[in-house]
């Protein structure tokens, strides 16, 4: 399916989700003086979920927890390239009704925390899942002969066209804007 | 005119008055020139202090930056210390309270929603926190905030009545036997928490704030999910800005 303006774009610095690098160990006991540290990249709407996160994820692997823990260092991580579009495989593993499932979903986007974005809100409109429901195993750029997706793949084409069906009218200064409107626009091309 | 030959007989009660009237308005000058002078001094003292104390706080910034970027320049990790300063607000009513966790608020001086009061960090306050959670919503103010708080909502407990902080005098006749005298000073010892910071922190009324311009989240759940409750670190200084 053919699907057009398919993101709605105002990408200046409203991301939900930042993506952070969290680095954190167990706190150095008598038995162990340097306890391994372990570092893990997560999604979260801001430093503070952010390592409640961390800790939850930690403890399903390693026997830690918050209370004989420390955090080591938050960092946000932040796009390198934001101008370059590229393919995004996201993996995800979500819990539905019925149960838990694995997932790969692909997105054309210029940043990786745009990309998840549009993870979310496909995966809470598509499935109704919710984002805490949502675990992100794995993340990658995807080059484009490896996209597995047809609504990915539609676009890779360098000598793609498409028509503008509607004209959006706009006022010529800013000053202009209104909410109403005498009449209504013409919007033919 | 009262002279030699029309004598008036003044009375001797008026006599009397005269002369300790005289006295009265002497002392009273001389108290009055003594306060000043002693304004006048401690207005110096708490110039120098006020000076020293933004130095201060502008040394422990750069000490932090410093410190996180030779930490990472050798390749390690600055772990900054854990945070000595809490602001907790409440934020639920008084209704449908289990009785322990009622009277821990009011021994946290919470006894009203939006009211708000600075703790202590230690190993006794942190469990009471943890009983409270649910009612609560706290974390690390900064300078800006303890300022603000203490400048516009700041009330004194001055014989058990709470008297606004519209003076120095107020905060040294409250406060003078511990080294506070100016309203810098409070702020100092509640910022960094000092040797007097129990005598300062019970100095200060529980703050009233207002209800949150823009709202809160969701009162029912903890902050990590979505919504107020619990530590939310440095964001409490957000929520202070809407609530003062």
């Amino acid at each position: 399916m053919i699907k057009l303006f398919s993101r709605r774009r105002f990408d200046m610095v409203a991301f939900r989700f930042h993506q952070y690098q969290v680095v954190g160990r167990a706190l150095p006991t008598a038995a162990d003086e340097h306890p391994k540290i372990y570092r893990m990249k997560l999604w979260a709407t801001n430093e503070v979920r952010a390592k409640s996160k961390f800790w939850y994820f930690l403890r399903k692997l390693k026997k830690v927890k918050k209370s004989n823990g420390q955090v080591l260092a938050i960092n946000e991580i932040f796009e390198r390239k934001p101008t370059k579009i590229k393919n995004y495989g996201i993996w995800l593993r979500y819990q539905s009704r019925t149960g838990y499932h694995n997932m790969y979903k692909e997105y054309r986007d210029t940043t990786l925390n745009g990309a998840v974005e549009q993870m979310y809100n496909e995966m809470a409109s598509r499935h109704r899942v919710r984002h805490h429901c949502i675990q992100i195993i794995k993340t990658a750029t995807i080059p484009s002969k490896l996209c597995k997706r047809e609504s990915t793949k539609q676009f890779h084409d360098s000598k793609i066209k498409f028509p503008l069906v509607f004209k959006k009218v706009r006022p010529p200064t800013r000053k202009l804007k209104t909410t109403y409107k005498a009449s209504r626009p013409n919007l033919f091309m | 005119m009262a002279t030699e030959e029309a004598k008036t007989v003044v009375p001797e009660s008026v006599l009397k008055k005269r002369k300790r009237e005289e006295q009265w308005a002497l002392a009273k000058k001389q108290e009055l020139d003594a306060r000043k002078k002693k304004a006048r001094e401690n207005r110096k003292l708490i110039f120098g202090r006020a000076q020293q104390y933004a130095k201060e706080y502008e040394s422990q910034e750069r000490e932090l930056i410093r410190l996180k970027r030779e930490a990472r320049m050798k390749g390690g990790f600055y772990v900054s210390p854990e945070a000595k300063l809490l602001f907790i607000i409440r934020i639920r009513g008084i209704n449908a309270m289990h009785p322990k966790t009622r009277k821990i608020l009011q021994l946290l001086r919470l006894r009203q929603i939006f009211n708000g009061v600075f703790l202590k960090v230690n190993k006794a306050t942190m469990n009471m926190l943890q009983r409270v959670e649910p009612y609560v919503t706290y974390g690390y103010p900064n300078l800006k905030s303890v300022r603000e708080l203490i400048y516009k909502r700041g009330y004194g407990k001055l014989n058990k009545q709470r008297i606004p902080l519209t003076d120095n005098l107020v905060v040294e006749q409250g406060l003078g036997k511990h080294g506070i005298i100016c309203v810098e000073d409070l702020v100092h010892e509640i910022m960094t928490v000092g040797p007097h910071f129990k005598e300062a922190n019970n100095f200060l009324w529980p703050f009233k704030l207002k209800a949150p311009l823009g709202g809160l989240k969701k009162k029912r759940n903890h902050y990590v999910e979505g919504g107020d409750a619990g530590n939310r670190e440095a964001y409490i200084n957000e929520l202070i800005r809407r609530m003062n």
